[in-house]
């Protein structure tokens, strides 16, 4: 995203932050494909993300005045109230009994690996992944399985069927790994 | 690095990458309202982490989510039906009154200080004080709920001041919160605010305030 689109999006926060429908329509088109499609992964049923899609912007339209820009761009403040949102789902008994589908997992791992990003016009995120890629397979896929499918620590050893502090000190020294090379 | 700072980093790491859980995840949540260092530590991992969504694919959602989201947006403009606010606003006044009675009757340590109303003066908490003032109690009185993924947070107000969260409020019974010694009720504000299920994630009031009363 750049720095435009950013701008523009603050704008219509703030726009929200008053109640402005007009603006939280335009918000909803401008944004809604990229949450919709970080709910889809994390949960895996339509329905659901749906379901989580639709209380997430209510969300947002109540709590619009208190996203404060100098702490993060607005996709990346919804993205969050998403992802939040997925982990209490996910944390649900009845989430729990719909397993983990492998060829779906495979599938989305693998984005990682995906080319494209090489050609993304935001340094930054490029340089992520060219982080990402130092990391070992294990540090990566604990990584991923995390972000990409809200997977817990124990989830990702089941998973991997790799001892829980194995997982933990995977993600703890990518994390560190990561930090360090996107210089955060 | 200290341990401590060490420690936090690595927290707040495992909070933005969602593998932080439970009631370790909550106490977290609790920490980033009072600590704004903590909070922009986390902002930067989730801008880091957000570059990974974008290997994804947008999935546009079905057009009739939208539909369903405006449907569930608080009625536009506050039409008042006028005939039907009579009667309530009498049945409230006579409720306070029989609150305020039964509370001054049963509980003479605490003395009504205060009414907490909304915009409509339709739904009120008896606010009432001990008598040092350190501990203020609230009594709900024709209170609707609140769903179920939101919370009603309690905040002080002092002249001049920044919001104090005081707790959340439920609506079910009288709940009791302790005035720290530092604080002052004089001339201070009393409001609710609606806010996310376990209370407001910054520190701050986020919500609209559905309650509000100055002392």
């Amino acid at each position: 995203m750049d720095a435009s689109q950013a701008e523009q999006q603050i704008a219509l926060i703030q726009a929200v932050a008053k109640s402005d429908r007009l603006a939280f329509e335009q918000l909803y088109r401008l944004t809604s494909p990229h949450l919709f499609a970080v709910a889809l992964r994390m949960l895996r049923q339509r329905a659901w993300a749906e379901e989580i899609l639709h209380e997430c912007y209510i969300t947002i339209w109540h709590n619009a005045a208190s996203f404060n820009s100098a702490l993060s761009s607005p996709l990346t403040w919804m993205t969050h109230i998403v992802r939040n949102r997925c982990i209490d789902w996910l944390r649900s008994g009845y989430a729990r009994q719909f397993n983990t589908d492998e060829t779906w997992l495979d599938e989305h791992s693998s984005a990682l690996d995906d080319t494209r990003i090489d050609e993304q016009c935001d340094p930054q995120v490029a340089r992520l992944h060219q982080c990402m890629k130092h990391l070992s397979s294990e540090q990566r896929q604990s990584i991923a399985l995390a972000y990409y499918q809200g997977l817990s620590h124990a989830d990702i050893a089941g998973w991997l069927q790799q001892p829980v502090g194995s997982v933990k000190s995977w993600i703890r020294r990518g994390m560190e790994h990561l930090r360090e090379c996107v210089g955060l | 690095m200290s341990d401590k700072v060490q420690r936090d980093e690595a927290l707040a790491a495992e909070y933005a990458l969602g593998t932080l859980r439970g009631s370790a995840r909550l106490r977290f949540q609790r920490r980033l309202q009072a600590e704004p260092a903590l909070a922009a530590r986390v902002a930067h991992w989730q801008t880091l982490l957000a570059g990974l969504d974008l290997a994804q694919p947008p999935v546009t959602p079905p057009a009739t989510l939208w539909k369903k989201i405006v449907l569930s947006l608080p009625p536009q403009t506050r039409t008042a039906p006028k005939r039907r606010t009579l009667p309530w606003l009498a049945a409230a006044c006579v409720a306070l009154g029989l609150a305020l009675s039964a509370y001054w009757l049963r509980e003479p340590a605490m003395t009504p200080l205060a009414v907490l109303t909304d915009a409509q003066h339709s739904q009120q908490w008896v606010v009432s004080a001990s008598r040092r003032q350190d501990v203020i109690s609230l009594a709900p009185l024709q209170v609707s709920a609140v769903r179920a993924d939101q919370s009603l947070e309690l905040w002080l107000i002092p002249p001049g001041q920044a919001p104090v969260s005081l707790g959340l409020v439920t609506g079910s019974a009288p709940q009791q919160y302790p005035i720290e010694k530092q604080q002052s009720l004089v001339k201070a504000t009393l409001a609710i605010s609606l806010e996310p299920h376990g209370g407001s994630p910054t520190g701050r009031p986020t919500g609209p305030v559905l309650y509000s009363v100055n002392l």
